[in-house]
């Protein structure tokens, strides 16, 4: 396995060299073997219903809109054959399950593939062709050979696969409730064959794999439960990252000219068929010959997709982009898509408002630190720029008196709805929200002594910022958020657990919050932030 | 006074030299690939176009939309320069239309005026390179060009001859069509019974009409023996169906072809390539004026589709040499081949001196003569006559019988076939 894994780290890289003169995106014919091979010992630990699981949200995330499928039909006997034949095997490499692919698969797949090829040609065609005697006066479809012979090359076989699985559950007994908190890692990824089709014959050979690794979290009363929340938010994550590497391998990124360019707005010939989504990142560049005669591309900038053309009902339909750091931009350009999840993560420092009315008391947080995780929201509503967001801070809070001071810490948590409006490369947005905060002071006794006060409160946000964006997936800027909340009620408890009467004092959340932040939006995660945050809060009792 | 001479010399070469530095509408690329004819009067031309900045200041860039444009409108220059001067077959062919062109190429490859002929152009490009840092960008450029309207411009312009002034004085080449037939093969029989073949003649005879040539149908009942008989020089070829078809028709210029067809398995579907090979002959000598081999592109189409796609890949070029072997005979005249046969019943003496007489007659009537064959009872001469004097073959006739009259009183003129390209004339005693 592990040479195997060496050759294609090793394809990966000459894969990811980008030629100087791109082409545009050709549709792709995708055969998936409902099957997952379980890499190594520890991934043969999964249980049935996980396997299944693992291998239904895989298939979902990777079948994309930009291929075609090629279904093996249930009941042909040959998937529980190869099924068995990788499975049997201790380790097995690429070029190894390749061999196996031609003898169980690959007639098969070629016999799938030529039922449509005719139809797969005919939207190979291009504009110069549709226009040729053939297709205005022969009233032919304008399909050439190469169109076929293009259609048979397009097959590609995905195999997912399991190297690496961990769960972990601890159990914590608490007024005579146990709460179990599991973790569960999955790692693998997928495995990439092509099918290569010269003179009637077919071969497939090893092309790259991709890899990731995720966690996932969850807090639970029932055991089994937290187990498998958090074996389903480890695979739904693991699939996520999969799905947007698949979309990075070279040969499946959607990639055009530009037609039209209309200042920052440029517009090209793909849309729904290829499953483009609004706010997608596009990178702009073109060819440059240098003295010496040779090509190089070069990146100008990038735009996200405004409005989708319907491309599945009218053909010609165009799509939109606005351009984000806008290059020399010109009509022919190249257009090449760079997925990404479809969140973007913030980096936040500043200080946020703590105070108290009391006399002689002044309670206030000097620094603050904090994070949030914002889910585009075009996928569901089709409209650019709408956000969830979940975040938190975490600053500290020091509480004086006449006679001394107390240091602690106090936290935030907030989730709203964020619409941002992009002006090239400037963004601002507006935000509001529900927000959780609470603050911690200790009171250091004696030596052997501290007593801890806590008080929490409920409240609500409204915000706004101003952003730069600094690289395709970089953003810097800054937030001005106002938060409004308070609690008069301070729990106290000592270090060995003892609770005690609570104690009154005013304490107010409400106030501006001024903040530098960074923004990153990434190709993968280690975890779904949002089902970290559901699985560790909600301890009541949920049914799958 | 030297001095100051000097430098208004100077001063004038330089601003001289500021006017011809003036952007041209010549294309800089000048640079296209043909890549089919998709019907008589369309061409698909896959051109390049290439613009260029040059910044007055080392700070100024170019206006990204302004280099794609003008390289866009280079390429359409590219195209209409590779129909009228590029490629083996190009519109003109001629010194004097293209010294006429040069005339007029300032105004004819204006933006405006080059428009209009394109039918055309891709959306998108086949090629996009910026070059010279950024200051250059090349292009190339799918376009559908209409040389109809090419051609009726550079008519109107006076720099080619209209076709119908052609045929005023000369007359639009005659052409036949027939397959190509094996020695003693009848190219009819060989038409009547291959579908193949009759659909190759039935899409060239179709590009020929359109493009208004006359289009001879071959007629087997039109004397081919009578010829034969007629002539000893045409025993000889008499085995070249086509030719004496042609010849029998009076056809200027005759064509023949053959159609091969290949195909192949891609997946269950049968993909079909036809290569077709279109000579032009004319028809006098049966010199070869053009060949070319056409090619469809390998399909899963109808056979008539890829024979039609190679006989226009093939055709267009043929033409273009039939045109310009016209335009260059209609400098010498009408031609004709004229043969002439004593009977045997005269001495060798009298047929001898017949025969000079009549070839004094022939070049005192022609604007220039070529002897094909001169034997002791038969002669067969190729002449070109000015078309304002002899404007049919029964012209000639009448000439040659007045000749007869008066050299060879005994003797009788008989027509032994007359038709716009060939007078076979008999003698015999009276």
């Amino acid at each position: 396995m592990r040479k195997g894994f060496q050759i294609a780290c090793l394809l990966l890289f000459t894969w990811g060299i980008i030629s100087a003169q791109q082409t545009d995106y050709t549709r792709k014919s995708i055969t998936f073997l409902d099957a997952i091979i379980l890499a190594n010992p520890e991934a043969r630990d999964m249980s049935l219903r996980q396997i299944d699981y693992t291998r239904g949200v895989t298939k979902q995330a990777v079948q994309l809109a930009r291929f075609d499928y090629n279904p093996i039909p249930a009941g042909s006997g040959l998937l529980s054959k190869f099924t068995r034949k990788v499975n049997n095997r201790s380790t097995m490499s690429m070029d190894a399950i390749a061999e196996t692919l031609n003898m169980t698969f690959v007639a098969e797949i070629i016999a799938i593939i030529d039922e449509n090829a005719e139809k797969r040609a005919s939207e190979l065609v291009d504009e110069a062709a549709r226009m040729s005697f053939v297709a205005t006066k022969a009233k032919d479809l304008g399909i050439s050979a190469e169109n076929l012979e293009k259609v048979f090359n397009s097959g590609y076989i995905y195999l997912p696969f399991i190297n690496g699985f961990s769960e972990n559950l601890e159990a914590k007994k608490e007024d005579k409730v146990v709460e179990y908190t599991s973790t569960v890692t999955i790692s693998g990824g997928i495995l990439w064959f092509k099918i290569d089709y010269i003179d009637g014959r077919a071969h497939v050979r090893p092309l790259l794999q991709k890899e990731t690794s995720s966690t996932g979290f969850s807090n639970r009363h029932n055991a089994k439960e937290a187990e498998w929340l958090a074996f389903k938010a480890a695979a739904d994550n693991y699939a996520n990252n999969l799905e947007v590497a698949t979309k990075d391998i070279e040969d499946f990124k959607l990639k055009t000219q530009v037609l039209e360019v209309n200042g920052a707005k440029i517009g090209f010939n793909m849309g729904r068929k290829e499953g483009l989504h609004i706010d997608d990142r596009f990178i702009l560049g073109e060819t440059i010959q240098n003295a010496d005669g040779e090509l190089t591309f070069k990146k100008d900038g990038f735009a996200r997709v405004s409005s989708i053309g319907d491309n599945l009902v009218n053909p010609g339909a165009m799509s939109y982009a606005y351009g984000v750091l806008v290059g020399e931009w010109a009509p022919g350009m190249s257009l090449i898509e760079y997925p990404t999840l479809s969140l973007d993560l913030y980096f936040m420092v500043g200080q946020i408002p703590l105070s108290t009315d009391e006399t002689y008391y002044t309670l206030e947080s000097a620094i603050a630190i904090g994070g949030e995780i914002t889910y585009n929201l075009s996928r569901i509503i089709e409209k650019s720029h709408w956000y969830l967001t979940a975040g938190g801070t975490l600053g500290s809070a020091e509480l004086t008196d006449s006679y001394d001071s107390y240091l602690g810490g106090t936290a935030s948590v907030n989730f709203a709805v964020m619409r941002r409006v992009q002006m090239r490369r400037f963004d601002a947005y507006a935000k509001a929200g529900v927000a959780y905060f609470a603050t911690t002071i200790n009171e250091e006794w004696s030596d052997d002594l501290t007593y801890i006060y806590d008080n929490e409160a409920l409240g609500a946000v409204l915000g706004g910022g101003l952003n730069m964006t600094l690289s395709i997936d970089l953003a810097l800027g800054f937030r001005y958020s106002y938060y409004m909340g308070g609690s008069d009620v301070w729990t106290v408890t000592d270090d060995n657990d003892n609770s005690y009467d609570d104690r009154q004092m005013n304490t107010s959340y409400t106030g501006g919050s001024i903040m530098l932040q960074v923004i990153y939006t990434p190709k993968a995660l280690g975890f779904n932030p949002m089902a970290l945050l559901g699985n560790l809060t909600d301890l009541t009792p949920t049914q799958d | 006074m030297l001095k100051s001479f000097n430098l208004l010399l100077m001063g004038l070469l330089f601003l001289s030299s500021l006017l011809m530095a003036q952007d041209s509408n010549l294309p800089n690329a000048q640079e296209a690939r043909f890549v089919e004819s998709s019907g008589p009067s369309e061409v698909v031309i896959v051109a390049t176009g290439l613009a260029t900045f040059t910044p007055k200041h080392f700070w100024n860039k170019p206006d990204q939309n302004e280099l794609t444009e003008g390289a866009k409108l280079d390429a359409r220059r590219s195209a209409v320069h590779f129909i009228l001067l590029g490629g083996s077959d190009p519109m003109l062919t001629t010194a004097e239309e293209i010294s006429k062109f040069k005339g007029v190429q300032e105004s004819f490859f204006s933006a405006k005026n080059i428009q209009k002929f394109i039918a055309w152009e891709s959306d998108r490009f086949e090629e996009r390179v910026k070059l010279n840092e950024g200051n250059s960008l090349r292009i190339k450029r799918v376009m559908r060009l209409n040389t109809r309207l090419i051609r009726e411009s550079l008519v109107d312009l006076g720099v080619l001859v209209a076709k119908a002034d052609l045929a005023t004085s000369l007359g639009l080449p005659n052409i036949m069509v027939l397959p190509d037939a094996p020695k003693g093969k009848n190219p009819l029989d060989l038409m009547r019974n291959d579908a193949t073949l009759k659909k190759g003649a039935e899409v060239i005879e179709s590009y020929l009409t359109a493009r208004r040539y006359d289009v001879l149908a071959p007629d087997q009942a039109s004397g081919v023996n009578d010829l034969v008989s007629a002539s000893q020089s045409l025993k000889d070829v008499s085995e070249d169906a086509s030719y004496m078809l042609a010849l029998s028709v009076g056809a200027d210029v005759y064509i023949t072809y053959n159609i091969t067809t290949e195909s192949r398995k891609v997946g269950s579907t049968t993909v079909k390539k036809a290569a077709v090979g279109v000579r032009a002959y004319e028809t006098t000598t049966a010199r070869l004026l053009g060949t070319e081999t056409g090619y469809s592109v390998e399909r899963p189409s109808m056979d008539a589709v890829v024979i039609e796609e190679g006989i226009n890949d093939a055709i267009e070029k043929v033409l273009a040499r039939i045109n310009a072997y016209w335009k260059e005979d209609l400098n010498r005249g009408v031609q004709y081949k004229v043969i002439i046969s004593i009977a045997t019943d005269y001495d060798l003496d009298d047929a001898e001196n017949t025969l000079f007489s009549l070839t004094d007659a022939l070049a005192k009537m022609s604007k220039s003569t070529k002897e094909v064959l001169l034997t002791d009872y038969t002669l067969d001469y190729l002449i070109w006559v000015d078309p304002a004097i002899y404007q049919k073959s029964s012209d000639i006739y009448r000439d040659i019988k007045k000749t007869m009259d008066r050299i060879l009183p005994d003797g009788k003129l008989q027509r032994v076939t007359m038709n716009r390209k060939l007078v076979v004339l008999k003698i015999t005693r009276e």
